[in-house]
């Protein structure tokens, strides 16, 4: 009896021993992303070693995202949380989170990655009352479309991997550095383009350029939309074809997520043009990866410009 | 399937909102009243514009306006035969709407906000919802168990027309649009407009396709909704779908169902007579 118990107990521990020992040689860590950005940069820097998910897609707006039992899933059994952070997910984010019950990834747990996080914000509101129709008090969390972000991004996920898996951090850090190269040259190779066009005037449906605009050397002079969030009024588009008209502007930029109904109506009475950018990556199909985003949104730019 | 935290607490909740809005929706499908969750809904909408304009916590602001609405609801008696209450709602519904679109254009964040505080998904209710529900929705059921006789009275007078000796302010009415208020401000909170809306109107329709008798018909509008409720969850889990639409599009196949058992045994009852 005694005998047969001890066996069994062995018997277990060692299965749990092998089990354990191979399930770490064999699995890959589990990222999960909120945006296929995100996703694009984790699996750069976490290569064959990681397996990422995303939730948002690319032509969803992030701001809303309808909960499936998928994500909640995911997210349950993931090492790492990875969310653009600010408040352009709080209307989904935390309450999915809630529901995964993962405490490794929760605010503040250890496979929880902020990708904001040492970003230069931009727009970060001076005024507590937020009165002037701003919605992001914690600053414009649009900051992934500024190529130069996406380093510090791969930084802050970076960091999270190693701290997750230390085995591989000579590989993570090999794998950040040809990202961080190969973002550098894309840039001076995206810059000598748009060049030519610095100091151009266009208008942008949403308030979400704020980086591509200043990397870039654009000028947003107007939006679409009176306050962001809120369709285009009457008086909001007779004052943006007045400033087209006087300024000779004659680009307005916009989403997938949005109806082009408003851009296309001021865009005729001025005689300019719309211009869908990909805010994310899948968002058109050649976007594949983050680089692609600015391959596609320069060369569009640079061809509505011409 | 059912080992998930999350899954059990839809169910939970799929079972609190379906048995409590299948039998509120016995009254209001039969006062001929089903745009007042919409109404409702939409008045509570209204709150959360008007706590954002004048910046306070919208959660209490928009109970406080479902409750008032619920009260200024109670006064609509109409006695000309003309004209049927669900007309007034679906003014209170439009002229609400509207309102709460002018009130967001002039607010500082936009519609967000709104979205936030207003639907969320059965898969992510907090422990503190629930909590709230089963308070709320205790109390609701406990009322209507102990004076059923009282509700229904008042309901099949108002489905007769008889509005005549229904006093100008009636107790009886202004508890029964208030347990809908509060009922439907939670439910839409976790569950969503749609959702709810379905819930409130599909098990009693089908209820009543079925069968007669007062309490059958309560009982079968109940099991219709917890039916749809296991169904939409499990569809939405097995195939990866948004929990909500789940729930409405399986009790909208049930109440196809109750149509086919409607005409099957309508025919049937012709060929014998």
């Amino acid at each position: 009896m005694k005998r047969s118990e001890f066996l069994r107990g062995f018997l277990t521990a060692g299965a749990i021993v092998v089990g354990v020992s191979l399930t770490h040689a064999s699995e890959k860590l589990n990222i999960v992303t909120t945006l296929p950005d995100l996703k694009s940069i984790a699996d750069e820097v976490g290569g064959n070693r990681v397996e990422v998910f995303a939730i948002a897609t690319g032509f969803q707006n992030p701001h809303f995202v309808d909960p499936k039992p998928s994500y909640i899933l995911k997210l349950s059994k993931a090492d790492i949380f990875v969310t653009v952070g600010l408040d352009l997910e709080s209307g989904w984010v935390p309450s999915l989170l809630n529901s995964a019950r993962n405490p490794r990834i929760i605010k503040g747990g250890e496979g929880y990655v902020d990708a904001s996080t040492d970003v230069p914000l931009l727009q970060v509101p001076s005024s507590v009352s937020r009165a002037e129709g701003d919605i992001h008090i914690y600053g414009n969390p649009h900051y992934w479309l500024d190529p130069e972000n996406g380093k510090i991004i791969a930084q802050n996920i970076y960091q999270a991997l190693v701290r997750m898996d230390r085995e591989g951090e000579v590989y993570y850090s090999e794998n950040l550095r040809r990202f961080k190269d190969k973002l550098d040259t894309k840039i001076q190779e995206w810059t000598a383009m748009i060049r030519p066009l610095r100091g151009t005037k266009i208008i942008a449906y949403h308030n979400e350029w704020p980086y591509f605009e200043q990397r870039f050397g654009l000028q947003i002079v107007d939006f679409l939309e009176p306050k962001p969030g809120i369709p285009p009024t009457a008086s909001q588009l007779a004052r943006v074809i007045r400033e087209m008209l006087r300024d000779n502007i004659k680009v307005i930029i916009t989403s997938p997520y949005f109806t082009t109904d408003s851009a296309e109506l001021v865009a005729r009475n001025v005689g300019g043009k719309v211009v869908t950018l990909a805010t994310s990556v899948g968002a058109e199909e050649h976007v594949r990866t983050y680089i692609n985003l600015f391959d596609y949104n320069v060369a569009k730019i640079v061809e509505a410009l011409k | 399937m059912f080992s998930h935290d999350f899954v059990i607490s839809a169910l939970k909740v799929s079972i609190m909102i379906g048995l409590l809005l299948s039998y509120l929706g016995v009254h209001v499908v039969g006062r001929g009243i089903v745009f007042v969750d919409l109404a409702l809904g939409q008045i509570s909408m209204l709150g959360v514009a008007f706590a954002n304009t004048v910046d306070q916590d919208p959660t209490i602001i928009s109970i406080g306006f479902a409750i008032g609405g619920a009260f200024l609801l109670s006064f609509i008696k109409v006695a000309d035969k003309r004209l049927k209450q669900e007309a007034i709602i679906g003014i209170v519904y439009a002229v609400t709407s509207a309102a709460t679109v002018l009130l967001i254009s002039k607010a500082p964040h936009g519609e967000s906000d709104i979205s936030e505080v207003l639907f969320g998904s059965l898969f992510t209710v907090t422990s503190e919802q629930m909590g709230a529900m089963v308070i709320v929705f205790g109390a609701i059921g406990l009322l209507h168990l102990v004076f059923r006789k009282k509700f229904f009275e008042l309901t099949e007078r108002i489905e007769n027309h008889q509005v005549e000796d229904v006093g100008v302010f009636d107790l009886w009415n202004f508890l029964f649009y208030l347990s809908i208020g509060l009922a439907i401000v939670l439910a839409v909170r976790v569950g969503g407009v749609i959702p709810v809306f379905s819930y409130l109107v599909v098990p009693p329709v089908s209820a009543i396709l079925l069968m007669h008798g007062r309490r059958s018909l309560v009982l079968m509008a109940m099991l219709i909704s917890l039916l749809g409720g296991l169904l939409g969850v499990c569809f939405s889990v097995q195939f990866d779908f948004p929990v909500g639409s789940s729930i409405v599009a399986l009790l909208g196949f049930l109440f196809l169902v109750a149509v086919l058992v409607r005409l099957l045994v309508m025919k049937k009852s012709r060929t014998r007579s």
